[in-house]
Formats: structure tokens, C-alpha cells, sequence
């Protein structure tokens, strides 16, 4: 079926670390990591150098965002990684990819194995898929579903919102409002 | 135009650090009951002026503001600046704590620098020519920030031309944009509340 072959993707923003506004955004799918880079107000990075770090600090590959400020790449080894844009002029922005968030797709053994055990204790004829089975689908396509909304809360939160910025100009106010209530004291 | 956490290197950010502390205290001593909500004002104006963005080619810049906050506090640009940029640091993660005293650097130098040359001819008694004054003051505003931050990049590895050059065709049409405003916002004010450009400038 090709339903499955779609079905593992997940969405990791975890601890991307927001550096004037520039944002990464990484999709684990099957083997391959696609890394989207946005600006603050949602304008992709584009054709800017982003570096691929392996958890011991050595540099696994380098490349360029696309038009689209897309950066796909095979990760080939399994573990953290981190990964550093450069978007010129002082712009930078990391974020890691945890080795839980990828797939397990190279671990095909132990999966059998779990899985010939449990159809033991249940009845495969009624349904045609045993237990595990349909709990592995049912978790892949909830996983999905939270993964999308999960997106779309990061993706809120990180635009600039219109309350933020009169609570800063308030703050403001607020700091220099103390400065004088402060010097007058002090000269009373 | 701010420069993000772990892009320049730790002697840079320190001595970023003792001029900004320099540049306020100085700023903090010109402060008196009068000008301070003036000060409030510009830097909220500053703080906000950040969010306009405006995509150009492969970036995105924004407004900055930091000839017209120098053309009307002098040297009280460097504490406006500075809280203006600690909120942005807080609120939207734009730049970041570490690198704030080069940021502010980045900014009010610029700012001190429009106030030395153009604070003259903006309270002249010709419209045009104050005009003229604050279209210059907002350009040189952007120019010698980006200029800055390209002497801050270039100790930390990338080459000062490349940087430059690439900084100043991005930000050439901010520049144009940024003196317009900054030249209709001198007008405005010229009507308005003239005492703002003089009187309590120092």
C-alpha cells in the first residue's frame, strides 16, 4: 500500500532557538530531513548557507537553502544532529534534531519481533490486523494530526503579535516612568 | 541589522558591552525631568519601528529609526536604544542578551554621529533645508549601522567587503525609505512642536 509510505512524518521544532527572527523548521520523512528557514515574518531564507553538525561537533554535509528557503538532505547516521543557518549579516539560527524524532525504519528486526509475539494473545481473523498492528497505525496517524496543529501553535506563537508589542511599548514606559520616579526621590 | 547569539566573538561582545555602559552613562547624565518622556517616546518609536518589515531580494530589513532618535536625544540615544532593544531581545528574540551591548552600539553610534552633523541644519530657518538635514540623517543612520555591524562581523571571520557590499545593497532602498520618513517626521515636527528639535538639545 502507498499509504504507507506517507505515513511516518514528523514535525520537530523542539528546541530551535529563534535568532532575530530566523527560524528553522525540520521534517523528519522516511530517511531523508527537510529543513524549512523562515524569516519573522514568514519570507523564506533563500540560497543561504546552512551547516549539518554530527552530535561530536564534526560537520557531516553543507549546502544551500533553494528558492523556497527548502534544504532536504539524507541523514545516513543516527543520531542528534544539529543544524546551523547562516543567513547572512549576522543572522543565524540552530536548531537540533533529536535521534528520537527519526524514524525507525533502520531498526527493522526488533519490530518483527515484538509484533510475531503479540499476535499470540489476540485474534487476528476477525479484523485482518492484529493488535500492535493497529496500534502503531492509529498512533502514526495521531501523531500526524497533533504534529500539524503543534506547527501551527509554534508558528503562532512566533509571529510577532499585535498585544506583545503594545505590552513592549508599555514596558517602556513603564522602565523610564521608574528612572524619574527614582531620580526625584533622590533629589526631594 | 541585529547581530544574533554566537556570531561575534567574546572580546568583541565585551568590548561591545563597555561602550554601550560608556554611552549611557553619558546619556543618563543629560536626562533631567524634561526630557525624559521624550526619551520614553523615541524609544517605543525605536522598539516598534523594528516590526515594519520590508523583503528585499534575499532578506528582509526593517525600519530603523536611529537617525531621527539621534537627531532629537543627542547623546540620551544610547540608554533609548538600549531599552528598546533589551524588549526586542525579550519579546521577539530579535538579536539576544549576550550581543545587546554591540547592538546598541550597532545603533546609537549612528545616532550620536546624525545628531553631530545635522542637528544644525534641521533648525535652520529653512523648511527645505531641514528637510534635506533629515533625509541625510535617516540615510547616515542606516549606513554607519550597517558599516558597524560589518566591522563587528569582520572579527569574527566574515570578509568586511563581502559583508559590506552585500549589507549595502540590501539596505540601499531602507536607506532612501528611512530618510523619507525620518525628513516628513522633522517637518511634521517643525510645525508642530518645534521646541522638540531644539531648546533641550544638548
Amino acid at each position: 500500500m502507498r499509504i504507507t509510505r506517507i505515513v511516518l512524518i514528523t514535525v520537530i521544532m523542539a528546541s530551535s532557538l529563534a535568532a532575530h527572527g530566523v527560524n528553522i523548521f525540520t521534517l523528519v520523512e522516511d530517511d531523508s530531513i527537510l529543513c524549512q528557514c523562515y524569516y519573522n515574518d514568514g519570507s523564506p531564507v533563500r540560497n543561504q548557507m546552512i551547516e549539518i553538525f554530527r552530535t561530536s561537533g564534526v560537520k557531516l554535509l553543507d549546502g544551500q537553502t533553494d528558492d523556497a528557503g527548502y534544504f532536504k538532505f539524507l541523514a545516513g547516521v543516527k543520531e542528534d544532529l544539529k543544524v546551523v543557518l547562516h543567513a547572512g549579516m549576522g543572522h543565524k539560527a540552530e536548531t537540533v534534531i533529536k535521534v528520537s524524532s527519526m524514524p525507525e525504519v533502520s531498526t527493522p528486526t526488533a519490530g518483527k519481533k515484538s509484533v510475531s509475539r503479540k499476535t499470540v494473545q489476540t485474534s487476528p481473523e476477525t479484523t485482518g490486523l492484529d493488535e500492535e498492528q493497529l496500534r502503531r497505525i492509529v498512533k502514526e496517524v495521531l501523531e500526524e494530526e497533533i504534529n500539524s496543529i503543534r506547527g501551527l501553535i509554534l508558528q503562532q506563537q512566533r509571529s510577532v503579535s499585535f498585544t506583545t508589542i503594545i505590552g513592549g511599548v508599555g514596558y517602556i514606559f513603564g522602565i523610564f516612568g521608574l528612572l524619574l520616579y527614582l531620580r526625584r526621590r533622590k533629589q526631594t | 541589522m541585529h547581530i544574533s547569539e554566537g556570531v561575534v566573538a567574546a572580546p568583541v561582545l565585551a568590548a561591545g558591552a563597555a561602550a554601550a555602559v560608556a554611552g549611557c552613562a553619558v546619556g543618563l547624565r543629560k536626562m533631567d525631568y524634561q526630557n525624559t518622556p521624550k526619551v520614553a517616546v523615541l524609544s517605543s518609536a525605536f522598539f516598534v519601528a523594528s516590526l515594519v518589515h520590508i523583503p528585499i531580494g534575499p532578506t528582509s530589513a526593517h525600519l530603523v529609526l536611529n537617525g531621527l532618535i539621534g537627531i532629537l536625544l543627542g547623546w540620551i540615544s544610547f540608554p533609548a536604544v538600549l531599552v528598546g532593544l533589551l524588549l526586542q531581545a525579550i519579546l521577539f528574540q530579535f538579536g539576544g542578551i549576550t550581543t545587546l551591548g554591540v547592538n546598541t552600539v550597532v545603533m546609537a553610534v549612528p545616532a550620536i554621529v546624525c545628531y553631530l552633523l545635522y542637528s544644525r541644519i534641521i533648525r535652520s530657518r529653512y523648511d527645505a533645508g531641514a528637510a534635506i538635514g533629515g533625509f541625510l540623517a535617516g540615510a547616515t543612520g542606516i549606513l554607519l549601522a550597517g558599516a558597524l555591524v560589518a566591522l563587528f562581523l569582520l572579527f569574527s571571520g566574515e570578509q568586511f567587503i563581502n559583508v559590506a557590499r552585500l549589507f549595502l545593497l540590501a539596505h540601499f532602498p531602507v536607506m532612501v525609505i528611512e530618510g523619507i520618513v525620518t525628513a516628513f517626521i522633522i517637518l511634521f515636527l517643525r510645525k508642530i512642536k518645534p521646541e522638540l528639535l531644539g531648546g533641550d538639545i544638548r
